[in-house]
């Protein structure tokens, strides 16, 4: 990137696989030498709560599902993910279905309009977890923002730690 | 292969091929070791290459210590080849469709192909480009001998190359154990697997092997006796290049002590129960209430740090544990000088030694050594000045251990203090390596 981002969205696509311990990783991470430069943050999540300070927060978890996803409950492809996920090869198959958190996030990202104002309007796109990277690399690959990143040691964004010295997260 | 080589019997400097994966600046547990033995043999005389890989990959995969590599001999010629350039990509305007409609799928269908290549999952496809690439620096300036250095495995293929092709002779610096799992004293491989196919063939043509520690290249010897004369212990130690420490008239302050833990924080080591032992320790002695426990170094192997660790030490924050981040080995010399006295936390097993264990001794300062008696770090502190083992694991003990440790450091004087320094003198990493890298230039001939 040639000029400093002026907005930067950060997407959390998993509730729960963000690790905290990512902060204390020695290496610096994208989002944390993007925030040098200090842009507007948008953070897009699934109904994870942390405190962003400093940024905008979309979460996505007070929409309503999606017709797909309402027909997914319907049929309990619910019951068969969550059956599947206790077994590798299993793993594996639900990683190509529908019911995968890459594409739950997607689907839902895409149907919220506030949500695609900020891809649209984002410098850069920074996936924190493996559930965030397809809509990141869908919305570079459409032409919505010049510049999308895996990012795993940002997946403490919004974090703080008690443990002294440590290397905190960024919090701004 | 013991006809002296063409460089060698010319009079020139033998030419070294090393062959380390995590070689400056990785910073791995085992960096310390490739850095040293590089520079050991450019210190004896030879011409040193070091096959290992680029920059990027210990930046996107373990995390690097740029530091370190400025620590590297100037003599020392360092060849960097890529290594699995689309693991770890940051850039996501690089992943292919395939790889975002599954990443999993994507990650299995590669450490297929990898385990073709070579049987090590996440390193086999790093094979080609070695060996390419040892051939390469061989057409360019032969190669007298070849030192790969393991883990990864896979770092013995240009040795074991190289001495089919071209009669090269070649060590296996096995540190600990490819068939050996040395924390839980099994066979990892079976002997009649791939793996243990490929590892008996390589030993059979080694001119060396090497490992850590008695205990491991025991193992080995009664898994190839007909090898015994091959195996060798080349212990790690300490090194005096990052460990130029201050002279100290006490320890401690009226605040009370720092107790410190160096290292790599990771799964096996017993960390919950030395945390219980501190606390138990603290609720017992008004010293080691006024003091604190600080852990430097990383959480666990990876770029990306252990999580659980970080929530255990978080857990005890309140009773003055503090995690201060990882420390770059050239600057772990200061980070001593600021600390009283030293926790050893290390896995148990006969075969674990521990790296760290050396550089604690040669600091001179009181140690709690946090493990069961059986791990192999003991052999090496019995007998040390101010060396506080314990029994067994139970917080009970642990803490007795950590206040025997206080107390002995409150008292110290800078005489007691030298005198334990003095002590772990014949421990430093060259009196282990120079042995051996003496006994291979009159293998391989030719006169400095």
């Amino acid at each position: 990137m040639s000029s400093p981002p002026r907005h930067v969205v950060v997407l959390f696509g998993s509730k729960g696989s963000a690790s905290p311990g990512s902060s204390l990783a020695a290496e610096t991470s994208r989002l944390r030498s993007l925030l040098q430069e200090h842009p507007r943050v948008t953070v897009i999540t699934r109904g994870l709560e942390r405190d962003f300070a400093g940024a905008d927060h979309l979460d996505l978890a007070a929409d309503a599902p999606s017709a797909v996803d309402r027909a997914l409950v319907a049929v309990g492809a619910g019951r068969l993910h969550a059956r599947l996920r206790s077994f590798p090869l299993g793993r594996l198959l639900n990683s190509l279905g529908p019911l995968d958190e890459g594409r739950v996030l997607w689907r839902a990202a895409r149907r919220n309009g506030a949500v695609r104002a900020a891809l649209k309007d984002a410098d850069v796109v920074i996936a924190v977890d493996a559930a965030a990277v397809k809509t990141a690399w869908l919305a570079r690959r459409r032409g919505w923002t010049p510049e999308a990143y895996y990012d795993h040691r940002a997946a403490s964004f919004g974090l703080s730690f008690g443990v002294d010295g440590s290397t905190v997260a960024p919090t701004s | 292969m013991s006809e002296p080589s063409p460089a060698a019997a010319a009079g020139d400097r033998p030419h070294v091929l090393y062959v380390a994966w995590g070689f400056p600046p990785s910073r791995g547990a085992g960096m310390y070791r490739a850095l040293a033995t590089a520079n050991a043999f450019a210190a004896e005389g030879w011409e040193v290459t070091v096959l290992t890989a680029t920059r990027d990959t210990f930046e996107r995969l373990t995390g690097s210590d740029p530091a370190a590599e400025a620590a590297v001999d100037p003599a020392v010629r360092v060849e960097r080849i890529p290594f699995d350039p689309d693991r770890g990509e940051e850039d996501l305007a690089r992943w292919s469709r395939s790889r975002v409609l599954s990443p999993l799928l994507w990650n299995y269908l590669r450490w297929l192909r990898s385990s073709a290549a070579f049987p090590e999952g996440g390193y086999g496809h790093w094979r080609a480009p070695l060996i390419k690439a040892a051939e390469r620096i061989h057409a360019d300036r032969p190669v007298d001998l070849v030192v790969g250095s393991a883990n990864p495995n896979v770092d013995f293929t240009p040795g074991e190359h190289l001495h089919r092709t071209h009669g090269v002779p070649y060590v296996m610096d096995y540190r600990d154990g490819w068939s050996l799992d040395v924390y839980t004293g099994e066979r990892a491989v079976s002997r009649r697997s791939r793996a243990g196919r490929i590892e008996s063939r390589m030993l059979e043509s080694a001119v060396e092997a090497w490992f850590v520690n008695e205990p491991i290249r025991a193992w080995h010897a009664r898994e190839h006796p007909e090898l015994e004369g091959r195996l060798h212990v080349v212990s790690n130690g300490w090194d005096p290049k990052f460990l130029r420490l201050r002279p100290r008239e006490r320890l401690g302050s009226d605040d009370g002590l720092t107790f410190a833990y160096l290292g790599t924080i990771y799964g096996p080591m017993p960390l919950r129960e030395a945390l219980e032992g501190w606390r138990l320790a603290r609720s017992r002695s008004e010293l080691i209430a006024r003091s604190r426990l600080v852990f430097r170094g990383r959480l666990g192997h990876f770029a990306e740090p252990d999580a659980h660790a970080a929530a255990l030490l978080e857990q005890y924050h309140d009773d003055g544990v503090a995690y201060l981040g990882p420390v770059s080995k050239t600057e772990v010399a200061s980070v001593y000088d600021e600390v009283d006295a030293l926790l050893l936390i290390v896995s148990r097993s006969p075969f674990v030694t521990s790296g760290k264990v050396f550089e604690y001794a040669a600091t001179g300062l009181p140690i709690a050594a946090v493990h069961h008696p059986e791990t192999a770090a003991t052999s090496v502190l019995d007998g040390r000045p101010g060396w506080f083992p314990v029994a067994d694991l139970t917080a009970e003990q642990v803490a007795e251990a950590i206040q025997r440790t206080g107390e002995h450091a409150a008292t110290m004087t800078g005489a007691e203090l030298e005198a334990a320094r003095a002590w772990a003198a014949p421990l430093a990493r060259d009196e282990q390596l120079l042995p051996r890298i003496r006994a291979l230039r009159a293998l391989v001939g030719g006169a400095r």
